[in-house]
């Protein structure tokens, strides 16, 4: 379905333009071509401004500074508003901006057949064109023609990316750089190199734990197999000692009383080690410092007899302890210097430590020392006591192994498997290591290098899951920028033939034809052709862009068409107009007629409306205009018809 | 706050032969800690490099607690060279170093600084001891006579 706008017309008022009213509308439609001639001082260039802003809701944006700009000249009037009604296929769409000059704001409303609804809300299917960057395409001055065919200009290429909504493909990118950036913003590194290094440093990693835990298996198969050795040898060499029945009974006495001198070391170790655990006896120096710092706490009276809390509740009285009265000022000192004085928490802490120092120490200031001294001697004597029944246990146990060589090879064994078992619990305590320093070859804790893996890992997972995004980033943008491309490219293309067929149709004597879109119109033959064929493309470009039958058909509001063009030109665009679009307003000066009027006419076969709407002050043109019925407002007359607006002309115009 | 022990020093590395002959682990920390208090010696470490033990003092050293607290804060006070006769800077450093509502009656700063005579004081044992320890009746002795040593 074809998606039709017309300007049914506007009404402003309170406004830096004259109040006024127009209607393009008819019986059953609107004029297809409306010349609206508007003297210079009349406000043109303000009302344009109120109709793009009507049309695309751009006064949201504008500041309390331009709002203001826009107050009737010398008015006093606090408010103002200009209504804008549409016609969108058959329904009617008023669009309202109501302005409060003491605040500077614009209250947008719209109204259609469901009522009226605060905020600019442009109807369905028309939101695309509605749009601020797209409504000066076809509410434009006559400059833009021109611009369409200026290389320093690419007008002609924003005009296909917005119609067509082009601007998505970059919008969908920056919203993929905007998700990259986020998932990347913590990470120390997004690069392929930086993923190899990380992927090479597990990969060492994973190879020296596999090495470690090999090696960690074996040394652990190694000790447990000596062990077991070291066990079944001693067992065997036990057996064999006790099978000579003489030694039997010495060699287990010897053993009980080993047996009983392990219990007495470990007694003695229990004592010291109970001893230790108060600090004085540990050291006599301990014990006096905690003394002195009893007596340095006594001697400043820390803690003190009075607690923080008894000052702050002082602090609240009316009265001193001793009856004299508080002032504010007094309390406040009060309070303030309570600080000074311990908690009662504090204080009873500071007095428990007080009390165990004077209650553990001071008693036993020597004797502490003294008893861990002689628990130590105790340890020493019980361990020399054990070390001798050992010998002794040892000794019998050589007696019974002299004349025996499989038990002194035994013996040996034992010995050397002892020792064997000794540096196989310090390489695996060095496995077992809880952490260790070092570059990772050297590294041989178990933990520690399955600490730096884990890590490595986790390193390896964050930029791998970026260097993923960023190939998807990669490849989604390219798609995103080929898309575009194409796009433009393709719709450029059938715009060109469109275009051409267009000119073929309408003026089939024009030799000019638009080769291709490149930013702006590139031409062909342009150098054989006159200003007005050039002119004419650019024309016939626009309107083949917004009277797409099958689409859409937009209305072509346009500012002095005819005044940056020479007269000689003027003649074929104002034939052309007509022929271009469904609604054609021109804002035009009584200048601009020459030379476009009559080709206008022409071509639109006299269905021309004509309005001529100036600001009230030159006495005999209200007069003149008063003939013709005006629509008439305090600082403004509005004439409809051909004979007033041929006939108008104003002085200031000329300058 | 907890007590740390430094991980080189637990049960199952440096002390790990003569752990099963004592009662807690915090027997550990309170060797350590002796140390660091008699060489006067601080560390530092981190949270991977620590174990975390108990935030009160346990067992048999509930008794002994406020002595060692009582110790602690002779040597802190020694070291921030805080003079005994001046009442302000000895309670406001003490004040910043205990807490009565705490289990173990440190506060944070209290028991940060406590924890490093602990970490300190392992360096010191790793010093005083060639290898780590293999049997508690000859640590026991040696360790007295080098801490004897150091508070001379």
């Amino acid at each position: 379905m074809t998606v039709t706008l017309r300007i049914a017309g506007w009404e402003a008022q309170g406004l830096r333009c004259p109040d006024h009213k127009v209607s393009f509308e008819t019986a059953d439609s609107v004029h297809p071509v409306t010349l609206l001639q508007m003297p210079n001082g009349t406000g043109k260039t303000t009302t344009l401004k109120l109709l793009r802003a009507a049309l695309s809701g751009a006064g949201d944006e504008w500041d309390r500074d331009v709002v203001r700009s826009l107050r009737k000249r010398n008015g006093e009037n606090g408010d103002g508003f200009f209504r804008l009604a549409l016609l969108h296929n058959d329904s009617r769409y008023t669009i309202s901006m109501d302005f409060d000059f003491d605040e500077g704001t614009i209250a947008y409303s719209t109204t259609d057949s469901s009522g009226n609804k605060p905020g600019f809300r442009p109807p369905r299917g028309l939101e695309r064109f509605l749009r601020s960057d797209f409504v000066h395409f076809f509410v434009f001055d006559g400059e833009l023609a021109e611009q369409l065919l200026d290389r320093t200009h690419t007008d002609a290429e924003r005009a296909i990316d917005g119609l067509f909504q082009l601007g998505l493909f970059a919008q969908i990118q920056s919203r993929i750089e905007d998700y990259w950036r986020e998932r990347t913003d913590r990470c120390t590194a997004t690069e392929e190199r930086g993923l190899n290094r990380r992927r090479n440093r597990v990969s060492s990693l994973e190879t020296r734990t596999a090495e470690l835990e090999e090696q960690y298996t074996a040394l652990i198969e190694e000790y447990n197999t000596k062990k077991q050795e070291h066990i079944t040898i001693q067992n065997q060499f036990k057996a064999e000692l006790e099978k000579q029945s003489d030694l039997k009974d010495r060699l287990a006495q010897a053993e009980a009383s080993v047996g009983e001198a392990q219990q007495a070391v470990v007694d003695a170790a229990k004592e010291c080690l109970d001893r230790m655990r108060d600090p004085h006896a540990m050291s006599a120096s301990f014990a006096q410092e905690m003394l002195d710092l009893k007596s340095s706490l006594d001697r400043v009276k820390l803690p003190e007899s009075t607690a923080r809390e008894f000052f702050q509740e002082l602090a609240e009285e009316h009265s001193c302890v001793c009856g004299r009265p508080l002032d504010e000022a007094a309390r406040e000192s009060i309070r303030q210097r309570a600080h000074r004085y311990l908690g009662s928490d504090d204080v009873a802490l500071l007095n428990s430590i007080k009390s165990d120092v004077g209650e553990y120490i001071s008693p036993e200031i020597k004797y502490a020392e003294e008893d861990l001294l002689n628990r130590i001697s105790h340890l020493k004597a019980s361990t020399r006591r054990r070390g001798e029944l050992e010998t002794q246990r040892d000794l019998i146990k050589s007696e019974g192994v002299s004349g025996h060589p499989e038990l002194v090879a035994a013996s040996e064994r034992i010995d050397r498997l002892g020792d064997e078992l000794r540096v196989l619990e310090t390489k695996l305590h060095a496995y077992d290591a809880a952490s260790q320093n070092g570059p990772d070859a050297e590294v041989v804790s178990l933990r520690e290098i399955h600490r730096r893996l884990e890590d490595a890992k986790n390193k390896l997972a964050e930029i791998t899951a970026t260097v993923t995004i960023k190939q998807k980033r990669d490849i989604l943008t390219a798609i995103l920028k080929q898309s575009h491309a194409e796009a433009r490219d393709g719709l450029g293309a059938e715009l060109c033939q469109q275009t051409n067929d267009r000119i073929q149709h309408l003026l089939p004597e024009n030799h000019i034809r638009i080769d291709r879109i490149d930013k702006c119109l590139a031409l062909q033959g342009q150098e054989g052709g006159s200003v007005g064929e050039t002119l004419s493309v650019a024309y016939a470009f626009l309107a083949t862009l917004f009277n797409r039958s099958a689409e859409h058909e937009l209305p072509f509001i346009v500012d002095s068409p005819a005044n940056p063009i020479d007269l000689r030109v003027r003649s074929r665009i104002g034939g052309l107009v007509p022929s271009l679009t469904s609604q054609f307003v021109a804002f035009t000066i009584s200048s601009e007629r020459q030379g476009f009027l009559h080709p206008l006419e022409a071509a639109a076969q006299d269905r021309i409306h004509y309005l001529t709407l100036f600001r009230k002050g030159p006495a005999d043109l209200e007069e003149k205009a008063r003939r013709f019925n005006p629509d008439e407002s305090v600082d403004g007359m509005c004439v409809e018809g051909r004979e007033f607006f041929t006939s108008f002309h104003l002085e200031s115009e000329e300058i | 706050m907890p007590f740390y022990l430094r991980n080189e020093g637990g049960k199952k590395t440096w002390f790990r032969d003569i752990r099963p002959a004592m009662s807690l682990d915090f027997d550990m920390y309170h060797l350590c800690l002796m140390a660091g208090l008699a060489s006067r010696r601080k560390a530092d470490a981190s949270n991977e490099e620590t174990t975390e033990l108990v935030d009160h003092f346990p067992g048999v050293y509930r008794q002994r607690g406020r002595l060692l607290v009582a110790a602690f804060l002779a040597r802190e006070l020694e070291a921030m060279g805080v003079s005994r006769t001046d009442r302000a800077s000895l309670h406001g450093t003490i004040s910043r170093l205990v807490d009565p509502l705490s289990p173990s009656r440190l506060s944070n700063e209290g028991m940060k600084q406590f924890n490093r005579y602990s970490y300190g004081g392992f360096d010191v044992l790793t010093e005083w001891f060639d290898d780590r320890p293999r049997a508690i009746e000859t640590f026991l002795p040696v360790y007295h006579s080098k801490l004897t040593e150091c508070m001379r």
